[in-house]
């Protein structure tokens, strides 16, 4: 399985990066949306993990573009993001998330949502 | 058996590397630290120039030291722990490597005595059951370190977010002192007053999008 890591600190991307290496899936990071979503379009990306907050393209605008993308629709996105206001979770799930973790997670609760959605 | 001990030796090493990537986070995290010193470091100055009126100042950065100091401390407990458990699973990983071996000799050499043979395969069965068990320990108090330190870094980054969020209001208010400073006559006017800062306050509110950039912008105190 292959995630994509998309997440403004590099800091985050390697925590991130080293809780799913060691249950078995292999990374591959994004610093912001514009990126993870050329990242995303180039194909092999099974699972994307998004933050919110990032220059360039945020996450919500990362899902937004995603949608109108047929060929990348259907790749399911976990949003993990220190930002925990309802309305933001309502919009992101609207927008086609899977799931909406808040920083800091837990190694084992990462995984055990991955796991559900795939 | 063999294989057994190779599969073991390749879990090992796999930890390893996984140990060594967090060695790597614990040198952005130093890097951090070193930048906030800096920070904190130009803010003292800044403070001792615009004299008692930097008292509010003088808090941010005693709580910046305060934060440089544990982070120093945490990254350099976490650092030992690590290295430790890389030179303990080094080691582990030479002592599957070398019974494995052990037992190709025998087999190539063509077992000479059946008796000795078994008495050694006995010897290598019973260790390779006792390094195993050995690994599975390790293997298991390691995971629960590697989750403390994955939530403990996490920690590090979120207050790494509230810092930079609260250098940002700092450095505007520093900036509205600053031109006071220069344009003003009247001293009863260098004093920043309550409406003005409040209303920076609201300002980096609005654009604040993290937990931490909130709080860090509601504690300011100038």
């Amino acid at each position: 399985m292959n995630a994509l890591i998309v997440d403004d600190s590099s800091t985050m991307r390697k925590i991130v990066s080293l809780a799913l290496g060691g249950a078995g899936y292999s990374t591959q990071e994004a610093e912001n949306g514009r990126i993870g979503l050329e990242k995303t379009m180039l194909g092999g990306v099974d699972l994307v993990l998004l933050d919110i907050n990032m220059p360039e393209m945020n996450g919500l605008e990362y899902l937004e573009a995603k949608s109108k993308i047929s060929s990348i629709a259907k790749v399911p996105v976990v949003m993990l993001t220190t930002q925990d206001e309802k309305e933001l979770q309502e919009k992101a799930l609207s927008l086609g998330a899977k799931a909406y973790l808040v920083k800091p997670f837990k190694k084992d609760d990462l995984v055990a949502t991955l796991n559900k959605i795939l | 058996m063999r294989l057994h001990d190779k599969s073991a030796a390749a879990g090992l090493r796999s930890l390893g590397d996984e140990l060594s990537s967090a060695i790597g986070l614990l040198d952005e995290i130093g890097e951090i630290t070193e930048r906030s010193r800096l920070i904190a470091f130009n803010m003292s100055i800044e403070a001792a120039r615009i004299g008692s009126r930097g008292n509010g100042f003088k808090v941010i950065v005693g709580e910046l030291r305060k934060l440089n100091d544990q982070t120093a401390e945490f990254s350099k407990r976490v650092s030992e722990l690590l290295s430790r458990f890389k030179k303990f699973n080094e080691s582990l990983v030479r002592n599957t490597v070398d019974e494995s071996d052990k037992v190709s000799e025998e087999v190539e050499r063509g077992i000479e005595a059946e008796e000795n043979a078994v008495r050694s395969l006995m010897r290598v069965s019973h260790a390779c059951v006792d390094l195993t068990a050995g690994i599975e320990r390790v293997v298991e108090s390691t995971n629960e370190d590697l989750d403390r330190i994955l939530e403990s870094l996490q920690f590090q980054d979120i207050t790494r977010q509230m810092v930079e969020g609260a250098q940002a209001i700092l450095a505007e208010v520093q900036e509205d002192l600053r031109g006071r400073l220069g344009t003003s006559q009247g001293g009863r006017d260098r004093v920043p007053d309550a409406a003005r800062v409040e209303a920076l306050r609201s300002k980096f509110l609005l654009g604040s999008h993290t937990r931490g950039e909130k709080e860090a912008i509601q504690e300011v105190v100038v």
